[in-house]
């Protein structure tokens, strides 16, 4: 066997000069040594071939139609779950709407531009009395002299950012802006207890609502020198001749184009982090700027260092960046594309097609659609787009072998639990959901370090998943006024959540099919609607043994009676490891 | 009670490997039907109740600010700005030093300081590997999985140890062991837990208020995406229901959560260490602790001689935890099977940066703490001067990260040298006499005066199977005298890493017929002779530390 196929088969993936001749010795003395090849090899995957591994749309088909099925999916991955109002509409032919319609309506671009309505200034924890003045966000840091109220302040803020922010994932129109909302603070990450400017951390979330889907190019830019970042990073101190290599190193590893190519290629060197950070020194952040611009980011020309710098082609320039106004030879962001355009194209398409379609891209079939998705990036100019809505409108992505293949983030879990079961939410309420999450350990505005939540198989642990089921339960059966859960083992008293109005169940059940069917059709009805497929027919019957034999007679139940059972078979199916999965 | 001690105090009086039925049943109240000989197998691969607490500082600690070489006049150099002690500052460090030319950063505390007077902190020095990666989160994983700088490997060291511990199919049957074999005191576990088949840790914030979730599932989900990961969630599931049931017995007794020193709650690494003392005090079965502290990612305002700030703070936070946990331990009799590891993903630049902080930089000191720990120095300084440095200018390291590992291996765990092997991917690390420096010579474990010794003081033997012929075979192949290709048939008491191999009659290596995890029960694998040679051929089977061999023979 050719060795590069031989070290492909293993699952080795390797940095540096590890697949090429040099390599060869390398590789044999590895597998010689007793090392059992299961550990050079991502953990066991096996499945069925995917059917597309381009990014040709999706046709409903009687095998596989536009369905509860489908449509969950769809509004899973773009969003955080579908009403039952909304499949049936859908389903029932009540409107019409293609998955190629779903999917435009959720990116227009009015979506982006849409002013959403900044934080409250009341308190949204406990709904008394605001403690913050009313332009908030507008409040320069320096007309703060004491200490402790300015951390207060700035404490109850970030509350309210997450409050609405929280607010704006439950609203269905803007799901897909949300999720991708996510998806940015996620990457181009920055830690609220670093930033400790709540207006900085703000400013950041909206550009990333005002450009969810716009020019990648262009938000590396502006992400560059936008105020948290630069704090973040230590942009702020990167001066002179002794350079801060803090962002230099993660605008390459993390924010553009990852350690190493596709192919295991190293992308830079320790020289172009230093040559980075040398062409990034200048920009901070104006402390003192008055009102109504607070905390600008500037460019100041004494702190930068204008030497000649080699970065990735050996040739000496000036960089910069062209926001800056000054002088050089070649703007740094422009230059970073030019020479690692096609390592950028496959690790940004990669880490979209991990968040939307499945963890794990080491098999064939995902490697030739990220290929495709990196080939339509470039060719649109780094537009985001063209490559989102060609996703979540292919075959590859409603592929059975792939729905039901994601793991809930907690806000895709908490979410979709206010959604399902239709309960509202608003600022004021959504304050106290933040202690659920924090359960989930997904604290809003607080990432646990620069390359931000893993994901996927870290959300859930023996820890998570038990407290996860703790929120279903309660949000279901007590779904107006939840007791505190306790604390999360760190001290941290759960508050109780106040909802600000009851959710109709009657109304609710009424929407199924089989609410006047048979007590099995139900059960399976809605275990289809909750889960990613229906749940397995050993967990079914084990549910339904959980039930008193009276209820079976469902065709004889009450409303009251059937809402109360509706409500019991909700609780057990979500306790399956199914409903984890979108 | 060892479970040795415990199959001893049986009123038997007939061998382990005799003893009429499962001892883990005893233990979990459920039989589970495995042979008297896999549970010897298994015991023999851990049959120590020795535990390791893993600390992890997260962010990559600055090593010359932690145990620091304040004799070196590059050190003046070089950390002017970085919490460095001037010279009519190094008075300060007197009461901190290690020998004539090092010391102990202050704010870790006299308590942790007088751990190395009483022989029970080792400082291991200069600790990394070659071509050293800068990258936080790539330098976490080689630390975790153990691997070369330039291969990906997605298994943990911990896990692939662990793994050799528990049925194959782990966690859907969670073996002999009523406790989890690993814990980890947060939300998720580490890559360092990662297994082939699943995480063989479980995360727990606080094990006396566990909540468990249940499985009530057991049909085989579909050959998927989406079935592999339901599969995935099922495991986590399962392990919770069990563990959890546990944890509830255990900590509902009197006095479970009571400890015989005060852990501030406001130091993260004490509330964290303060549990894992609860667990190791009600006897869990659990080999191995994950904590972890963060914030060492000291790029602006390093601090590092102020204990309220900065690097400083964090040094308080981690000598006060340890120093609490070992006399916690202590006073609670359960001190004489524990040892602490800290780790970091790399250190800092030798050369400050114009932030008052320090950029990501390569090796770095670790500290192993316990009673049965040989607290000493090991290892020489870091070499400071321009022509020592890497093309970076920064440091070279003496000792491999591995070696420390193979060290506790085998010492602490007694695992043999055939797993050793396995688990760590470093082959040349062949046995403890051959752990010498990859830069320099340097022999390691190797203390203050330059002479080998153990890091363990009293190592645990290296155990082998007790009846090791009972928990595998090597068959005659069949067909033998062969014409040029004959199977060869193997069977397993449990699964585990293989190594068969054949040789020629010089004694030369002619194949590789399996290097991997093979499962319990009868394995085969063809053997193609087409292209070589009639004569005598041997074929060798290793698995569990034991060799067995079997000649064959060539006829064309």
């Amino acid at each position: 066997m050719d060795r590069r196929l031989f070290l492909k088969s293993l699952g080795v993936t390797a940095a540096g000069a590890a697949i090429s001749e040099a390599s060869d010795s390398f590789a044999t003395t590895h597998v010689a040594s007793g090392i059992p090849s299961e550990h050079l090899r991502q953990p066991s995957r096996s499945r069925e071939t995917i059917a597309s591994s381009d990014l040709s749309p999706w046709n409903p088909s009687t095998t596989q139609p536009w369905d509860v099925h489908t449509i969950n999916h769809l509004y899973r991955r773009a969003g955080f779950g579908a009403t039952l109002g909304e499949i049936y509409a859908i389903t029932r032919g009540i409107v019409v709407q293609t998955p190629s319609q779903v999917v435009d309506n959720l990116l227009r671009d009015s979506l982006l531009l849409q002013p959403t309505v900044p934080p409250i200034p009341g308190n949204a924890d406990d709904g008394k009395t605001p403690s913050l003045p009313p332009a908030w966000l507008r409040v320069p840091p320096y007309v703060y002299n004491d200490p402790i109220k300015i951390q207060t302040d700035y404490a109850n803020a970030n509350m309210k950012i997450r409050s609405h922010w929280t607010v704006q994932m439950n609203q269905p129109e803007v799901m897909l802006r949300e999720k991708l909302v996510l998806f940015w603070m996620n990457h181009f990450v920055v830690e609220a207890k670093k930033v400790y400017y709540p207006q900085s951390m703000y400013s950041l979330l909206t550009y990333f609502r005002q450009n969810a889907w716009g020019n990648f190019k262009k938000m590396v830019s502006d992400v560059t020198i936008s105020p948290a970042m630069l704090i973040y990073l230590d942009g702020v101190l990167n001066a002179g001749s002794a350079p801060n290599e803090n962002y230099a190193r993660e605008l390459q590893e993390l924010f553009t184009m990852g350690v190493v190519d596709k192919n295991g290629n190293p992308n830079y060197t320790q020289d172009d982090v230093e040559g980075i950070a040398h062409a990034l020194t200048g920009w901070t952040v104006d402390a003192q700027a008055p009102p109504p611009d607070v905390l600008p980011s500037k460019y100041e020309v004494t702190r930068h260092d204008s030497s000649f710098q080699k970065i990735y082609d050996g040739v000496k320039r000036q960089y910069n960046l062209t926001a800056s106004g000054a002088s050089m030879d070649m703007d740094l962001i422009d230059h970073i594309f030019d020479q690692r355009g096609d390592q950028i194209a496959w690790y940004i398409c990669s880490k979209l097609y991990q968040y939307f379609v499945y963890h794990d891209v080491s098999g064939d079939s995902e490697k030739a659609v990220i290929g495709a998705m990196a080939d339509l990036f470039k060719s649109s100019n780094w537009e985001l787009k063209p490559v989102l809505s060609a996703l979540l409108k292919s075959a590859h992505f409603f592929d059975e072998a792939n729905i039901g293949a994601e793991i809930k983030s907690p806000y895709d879990h908490l979410i979709g639990l206010l959604r399902t079961f239709e309960i509202p939410i608003n600022e004021l309420s959504a304050g106290s959901l933040y202690f659920y999450a924090v359960g989930g350990s997904q604290i809003l505005l607080d990432p646990p370090n620069v390359k931000g939540w893993p994901g996927y198989h870290s959300w859930i642990s023996t820890t998570t998943l038990p407290y996860r089921g703790i929120i279903e339960t309660l949000l279901v059966f007590s779904n107006k006024s939840l007791p505190a859960v306790g604390t999360d083992g760190y001290g941290n008293a759960h508050l109780p959540i106040n909802l600000p109005q009851e959710a109709d169940l009657v109304k609710w059940g009424k929407q199924f099919d089989n609410y006047s069917g048979t007590f099995d059709d139900m059960l399976s009805e809605l275990g289809t609607y909750l889960c990613a497929h229906t749940p397995s027919a050993t967990a079914l019957k084990y549910i339904k043994g959980q039930f008193p034999p009276q209820t079976y007679e469902w065709n004889l139940l009450d409303d009251s009676t059937k809402v109360k059972a509706l409500l019991g078979m909700a609780t057990a199916l979500m306790l399956l490891a199914d409903y984890q999965l979108c | 009670m060892k479970r040795r001690d415990f199959i001893k105090s049986l009123p038997l009086g007939v061998a382990a490997a005799a003893v009429p039925f499962s001892i883990g049943g005893l233990f979990s109240g459920k039989a589970f039907g495995r042979s008297p000989a896999l549970d010897v197998l298994l015991n023999a691969q851990g049959n120590s109740n020795n535990v390791l607490v893993l600390i992890n500082l997260q962010g990559g600690n600055d090593g010359l600010n932690t145990v620091i070489p304040f004799q070196d006049p590059q050190y003046d150099i070089n950390r002017k700005d970085v919490g460095y002690y001037t010279p009519s500052e190094k008075a300060l460090l007197t009461p901190f030093q290690l020998r004539g030319d090092l010391a102990l950063n202050p704010p870790l505390g006299t308590d942790f300081y007088n751990m190395f007077k009483d022989g029970k902190l080792a400082v291991l020095q200069n600790v990394g590997y070659s071509n050293p990666n800068r990258s936080h989160f790539r330098a976490t994983d080689i630390w975790n999985s153990a691997s070369d700088s330039e291969l990906v490997v997605f298994t943990g060291w911990m896990g692939r140890y662990l793994e050799t511990q528990v049925p194959e199919n782990y966690p859907i049957d969670i073996g002999s062991s009523p406790d989890p074999l690993a814990i980890a005191i947060d939300y998720s576990t580490s890559l360092v837990f990662q297994g082939s088949r699943s995480v063989m840790a479980s995360a727990v914030i606080d094990p006396s208020k566990y909540n468990a979730a249940q499985n009530y599932a057991d049909d085989t989900p579909p050959n998927t995406n989406a079935g592999n990961e339901l599969q995935f969630v099922r495991g986590i599931l399962t392990q919770s229901d069990k563990y959890g049931k546990r944890f509830k017995d255990v900590f509902a007794l009197p006095g479970a959560t009571q400890n015989t020193v005060t852990y501030p709650t406001t130091n993260p690494l004490a509330v964290q260490l303060q549990k894992v003392a609860w667990c190791i005090k009600a006897g869990l079965q659990t080999r191995v602790y994950f904590v972890s502290l963060g914030g060492f990612d000291t790029h602006v305002s390093q601090y590092t001689k102020d204990p309220t700030q900065g690097q400083g703070l964090l040094h308080t936070y981690l000598g006060e935890a340890i120093s609490l946990f070992q006399k916690d331990i202590e006073n609670m009799n359960v001190a004489d099977n524990v040892i602490g590891m800290t780790y970091s993903e790399f250190g800092r630049r030798v050369n400050q940066n114009g932030s008052l902080g320090t950029d990501h930089g390569t090796s770095a000191p670790m500290f192993l703490f316990g009673k049965e720990i040989n607290g000493e120095v090991y290892g020489h300084n870091p070499k400071l001067d321009a022509a020592d440095l890497d093309v970076y200018g920064d440091l070279v390291e003496q000792f491999d990260f591995r070696q420390v590992y193979a060290s506790i291996l085998t010492q602490w765990f007694g695992i043999d040298d055939y797993l050793r092997k396995s688990i760590l991917n470093k082959p040349e690390f062949t046995s403890v006499s051959d752990f010498q420096s990859p830069t320099d010579g340097f022999k390691f474990p190797v203390n203050g005066s330059g002479t080998m010794q153990n890091i363990i003081r009293n190592p645990v033997p290296m155990s082998v199977s007790q009846n090791g012929s009972l928990a595998f075979n090597l068959y005659q192949n069949q067909p033998n005298p062969f014409p040029g290709i004959t199977t060869i048939k193997f069977a397993l008491s449990e699964g585990g890493p293989v190594l068969l191999e054949v040789f020629d009659g010089r004694g030369s290596l002619v194949k590789t017929l399996v290097n991997g995890y093979r499962s319990r029960g009868e394995n085969q694998v063809i053997f193609d002779g087409l292209a070589l040679p009639s004569g005598t051929y041997y074929c060798r089977i290793a698995f569990n530390g034991k060799t067995q061999t079997r000649s064959m023979t060539l006829t064309k």
